[in-house]
């Protein structure tokens, strides 16, 4: 970092603490803008290969869950071109309804990384879609760093620029999103973001149109990517908000956000999943809102130029109370009638946190949705976590227009990050830029070699003993003091701050570096485990079952699995599936929840009636997976007593102790369940006789032999952690199906339960 | 002739058995007509009675019951929570006719009442509410449970939930009924308007306090630490304060107490204020010595606390491989 020295003042020679080499002018000033741009090269470097861990431990592939669904819209959109993509109807998505995919979704990404693709292939670069999908979020990570660069440089200088975008190349909170293969919406959304905020605040700064048409332009790119773009369609205006009422209202503040806001919106109408919800729902009123308020406020202004101060006055006042009600009584009528939608769903939970639970399990059934923990924060941040309260109130001290845009944008999204833990992603960027405020400040001032002109500790001037025996500063003295400028005297108190900063720095590196390496770089499809000798090894079951499922099955089977593993198995085995990730509908999802939390003799209908071929279950029982369906039960539960309330019950699948068990004490529902049945079928048979421990929950699962009579075993990964079973179809000769089970096994019918249980499905099946 | 004997007696005993129930059904609605709120006062005999059926003689009428532990010495918090809540509930059903309101009653049952039914349905905590749906006629149930419990942990205690799930399984839906109170009229618009004219009043001393940057300042640094310590997973997961042995820290990654995160808070809010001091109150300390004491302190304040929230981050999250000078 280049430490620009001030000059000194004029005819007075300036005290250093260390020797500096002499270098002119003009050297200094190339000199930093080839570090500038070399620090920049090299810290984008960094940012893409810390995230690269992935890649180089397995393969190039892509990771999770939701990206497995855009991997597979982007090789639409590559292979059959964009107006198939536009219009695709998927009829293999929530079987048998199929899902229009077009218009639901948000093509941002899938978009850019086609754009990527046929540039690449037009320069004759035959990269495969698979390779531009993994490599598009570290890509843009880089990216992201360059942009932090420029924000930064505007609420400071260049060189707190540099050390903010070498926080955010490296800091976990955003790696975890953007490793490669994680291909999803916030790979390229927080570039967007960092872009649209930078453009934004130099069009403040200078009342640029063309910037904030530029800004305009990278928002309508945002909203087109990502759902979090409602965060800038109210940051934007809260900051216009709080400068009005500040009174720091001016032409380029008009400008700039009039101009920001009409393109902006009309940009954000041309998405086909948003199109007229910028005019329709309260997420966007504040943003219309601050646009009417600022016309009103502009006008004001030209009739105070035309009309007598007193007057003025009263004018104002009636004016803007008339103007406040009005807006307020147009506002209420529209919501109470129906045209505006209220403060609903998603961006409504986070303000009334318990509203999730209550009305959409679907949603705060999702891990990414829960609330976090204080140690997430450090896990995510370090020691920026820290640094940030003081790099905001080192705005507060300077507090020009674009510091208020970082008190505000700090505030909000602790709020967020504290929420949900996804949102941990919206706080980084401003805690990176907030950090190197602080941190560059101490920088500076601790290695700034200019001694202070005056030192009341040693200077024998500074005190002279008056009359009355009293200690005073005389006058000559005390206007040295006025002149002089604060500064860090002993060199020794230079190295005490400084070797510090720079070890936490070191520390900082290496933080980074083991969180990315431990906790980020999971593709989740495929596991990283260890041999009893310590060697690695690799656990492949997800992607041997789905092979499977592609290789043996016929190509029109319908799977049925929790809504997890939809995009993965449309993804990888190209199957039909009952329900994917995209929380399209929770009766289709509560349905599948009914067939795992109910028994043989009612799923089976239901399994019938969809045409379910195969059922999936993931088990970590043996392996100890803790992410496996038993431990997602409960939810899968909630979630079909939401629609069928008398038939599933959640206390039933507890103990009469109220606890969650597997064990021999576990409830009677709970045995029977499919679930319960699919997990454990066969398992107690590994241990030959000994105790059968379920790895994940610690508790020994009773040797009594699950009976599977309407499904049969199909499939089980080497470790056991996904299982596929087939669902037989109706008997031949009308027998119900635990009979010929019964009768393929050689076994004597008993009379009592099971032949209740043939009835019961005759009957269903009649009716499928 | 034996034969149609035989049915002529079994006839005869199926009307009994029918005039039996309604005289229980008359019973029960006289009571509930008595009842203040429409809710009839149960103890275990009369519970038994109200929700029996058996083949012979099916309950052609529905019942709500809630089994509460309202007497003092119970100490049941949500009991008294919940009592008004249904109250309400049974009140609107009162304006029913009365030909509806026989075909669905409202019972209370109170744990001192009625242990007998507690021990028998094995009930450790209160309130609980049943529903138990008809046995007999056009809105019959087919389902083997003898009744449906309402589930307050998803539900909670709010009218309008209760409202709705009793409404649809009543005869027909019927509208909540608030007796009118003419307090909230006048309260309200009082409120308002003397809250308009005390801002006005008090304004010359309001407005310096809202432009006030110190103000603002600390309200703004106060609210980022506060949610960045995890205050908003205890508002919404309800943490313990602490440990039951007293201790601070909670074990686990994502498990946390209310006075760890306030430990945290401070914590943080020690590291933030060592950094302003050093970087922006030192320098402007004009004496070397008194600098270089500050400067000393103040790194060394921060580089002992990061190094006690390095060990406390490690002993949350035990796989993590770093330390700084502090075990």
């Amino acid at each position: 970092m280049s430490t620009p020295i001030p000059p000194g003042p004029a005819g007075r020679e300036v005290k250093l603490a260390y020797p500096i080499p002499k270098i002119s002018k003009t050297t200094l000033i190339n000199t930093s803008a080839l570090l500038r741009f070399t620090i920049l090269t090299v810290i984008s470097a960094a940012a893409i290969a810390s995230r690269l861990f992935a890649v180089v431990r397995h393969e190039s592939i892509i990771h999770e869950f939701d990206p497995w669904f855009n991997y597979r819209a982007s090789k639409v959109l590559v292979n059959e071109g964009f107006y198939e993509f536009w219009n695709w109807f998927d009829p293999t998505a929530w079987y048998p309804l199929g899902r229009v995919v077009g218009g639901t979704i948000y093509p941002g990404l899938m978009v850019t990384s086609g754009i990527i693709y046929n540039v690449l292939h037009y320069l004759n670069f035959p990269v495969d879609i698979r390779n531009v999908c993994v490599m598009l979020a570290p890509a843009f990570a880089g990216l992201t760093a360059w942009a932090t660069y420029l924000f930064t440089c505007e609420m400071a200088d260049e060189s707190t620029g540099l050390l903010a975008a070498a926080f955010m190349g490296i800091v976990p909170g955003y790696i975890s999103r953007s490793v490669a293969g994680s291909y999803d919406n916030e790979a390229i959304a927080i570039f967007l973001l960092m872009f649209t905020f930078y453009l934004w605040i130099r069009a403040a700064k200078t009342g640029s149109a063309f910037y904030s048409t530029l800004s305009a332009i990278f928002y309508g790119w945002m909203v087109a990517a990502w759902g979090g773009y409602v965060f800038i369609t109210n940051m934007v205006p809260l900051h216009v908000f709080v400068l009005v009422l500040m009174g720091r209202f001016s032409n380029r503040i008009y400008t700039a956000y009039s101009s920001w806001y009409v393109i902006g919106t009309l940009a954000s109408m041309q998405v086909p999943f948003v199109g007229f919800l910028p005019v329709r729902t309260s997420e966007h009123m504040a943003a219309l809102g601050v646009f009417g308020l600022l016309q009103l406020v502009a006008f004001v202004g030209i009739v105070r130029r035309l009309v007598p101060d007193k007057q003025f006055q009263s004018l104002l006042k009636t004016f803007v109370v008339l103007a406040f009600t009005v807006a307020l009584a147009v506002l209420v009528l529209l919501t109470t009638s129906g045209w505006i939608a209220p403060w609903t769903g998603r961006f409504y939970s986070l303000w009334d946190t318990g509203y999730a639970k209550i009305h959409i399990p679907i949603i705060a059934s999702v891990s990414e949705h829960q609330p976090t923990a204080w140690p997430s924060f450090f896990f995510d941040l370090e020691m920026l976590i820290f640094l940030f309260p003081a790099g905001v109130f080192l705005c507060f001290r300077e507090l020009r227009d674009e510091h208020l845009f970082i008190i505000i944008y700090a505030v909000l999204s602790s709020y967020f990050a504290g929420v949900m833990v996804r949102l941990m992603l919206v706080i980084t960027p401003v805690v990176c830029v907030s950090a190197a405020m602080a941190f560059s400040t101490l920088l500076k001032t601790y290695m700034d070699p200019v001694v202070p002109s005056i030192d009341m500790d040693t200077d024998r001037d500074s005190v002279i003993i008056d009359e009355k025996g009293e200690k005073k500063t005389p006058r000559a003295y005390a206007e040295k003091v006025k002149a002089s400028k604060p500064g860090i005297y002993g060199l020794d108190t230079r190295l005490a701050v400084l070797t510090p900063l720079v070890c936490s720095l070191v520390m900082f590196v290496y933080h980074c570096t083991w969180v990315t390496s431990n906790a980020y770089s999971s593709p989740s499809v495929v596991l990283a485990s260890r041999n009893a000798d310590g060697s690695p090894a690799v656990i492949d079951d997800f992607r041997s079952a789905y092979k499977w499922l592609r290789e043996n099955t016929e190509e029109d089977a319908v799977i049925a699995s929790w809504w997890d593993y939809g995009y993965q198995i449309a993804g990888f085995s190209n199957r039909t599936t009952l329900v994917d990730n995209s929380e399209y509908g929770v009766t289709h999802i509560a349905t599948v929840g009914k067939i795992m939390a109910t028994d043989e003799a009612t799923a089976y209908p239901i399994l019938r009636k969809h045409d379910v071929d195969y059922l999936l279950v993931i088990f970590g029982g043996l392996i100890g997976y803790s992410g496996d369906d038993i431990n997602k039960f409960l939810w899968m539960v909630r979630i079909s007593q939401g629609i069928w309330p008398d038939e599933i019950q959640e206390p039933n699948y507890f103990t009469p102790r109220g606890e969650y068990k597997m064990d021999a004490s576990a409830s009677p529902t709970m045995k029977n369940s499919l679930m319960y049945k699919m997990s454990y079928y066969r398992f107690p048979d590994l241990f030959g006789g000994g105790q059968a421990v379920d790895r994940v929950r610690q508790q020994v699962i009773p040797n009594t032999p699950i009976e599977l009579n309407v499904i049969e075993e199909a499939f089980t990964s080497e470790n056991w952690i996904v299982r596929i079973f087939a669902v037989k179809k109706e008997d031949d000769i009308g027998r119900g199906l635990p009979e010929s089970t019964a009768f393929a096994k050689g076994t004597k019918l008993k009379k009592s339960k099971s032949a209740k249980v043939g009835g019961a499905k005759k009957k269903g099946s009649q009716k499928a | 002739m034996k034969f149609s004997l035989s049915s002529l007696a079994g006839l005869a005993s199926l009307l009994l058995a029918a005039s039996a129930q309604a005289s229980t059904q008359d019973d029960f609605l006289a009571e509930a007509n008595a009842a203040p709120n429409g809710i009839i006062k149960l103890d275990s005999a009369s519970y038994e009675r109200l929700v029996s059926s058996s083949p012979g003689s099916p309950r052609n009428y529905s019942v709500t019951v809630v089994l509460t532990a309202l007497p003092e010495q119970f100490k049941c918090q949500p009991c008294h929570v919940f009592d008004p809540v249904y109250k309400t509930v049974g009140n609107s059903w009162k304006k029913a006719s009365r030909e509806e309101r026989k075909d669905h009653f409202f019972g209370q049952l109170d744990f001192s009442d009625g242990q007998a039914v507690f021990a028998k349905l094995g009930l450790q905590s209160a309130p609980n509410l049943q529903y138990f749906a008809p046995k007999a006629g056009p809105r019959k149930s087919d389902s083997k449970q003898d009744f449906i419990t309402y589930d307050f942990s998803r539900n909670g205690f709010g009218l309008e939930k209760l409202h709705n799930w009793q409404s649809n399984l009543a005869p027909h839906p019927f509208p909540i009924f608030t007796p009118f109170n003419p307090i909230p009229y006048i309260v309200i618009p009082t409120t308002i308007i003397g809250g308009i004219i005390g801002l006005y009043f008090a304004s010359p001393y309001i407005v310096p306090f809202i432009q006030s940057k110190a103000i603002w300042q600390g309200a703004c640094l106060v609210a980022i630490l506060i949610f960045t310590s995890g205050h908003m997973w205890n508002r919404i997961r309800g943490a313990p304060y602490q440990n039951r042995d007293g201790s601070v820290f909670a074990q686990g990654f994502s498990q946390q107490n209310v006075i760890e995160t306030q430990v945290v808070g401070g914590i943080y809010g020690l590291l933030a204020f060592s950094a302003v001091a050093l970087a922006s109150l030192a320098p402007k300390m004009l004496g070397s010595y008194r600098q270089r004491f500050a400067v000393y302190i103040w790194i060394g304040v921060m580089i002992f606390v990061f190094s006690y929230l390095v060990k406390v981050f490690k002993y949350k999250n035990g796989g993590y491989p770093f330390r700084l000078f502090l075990g």
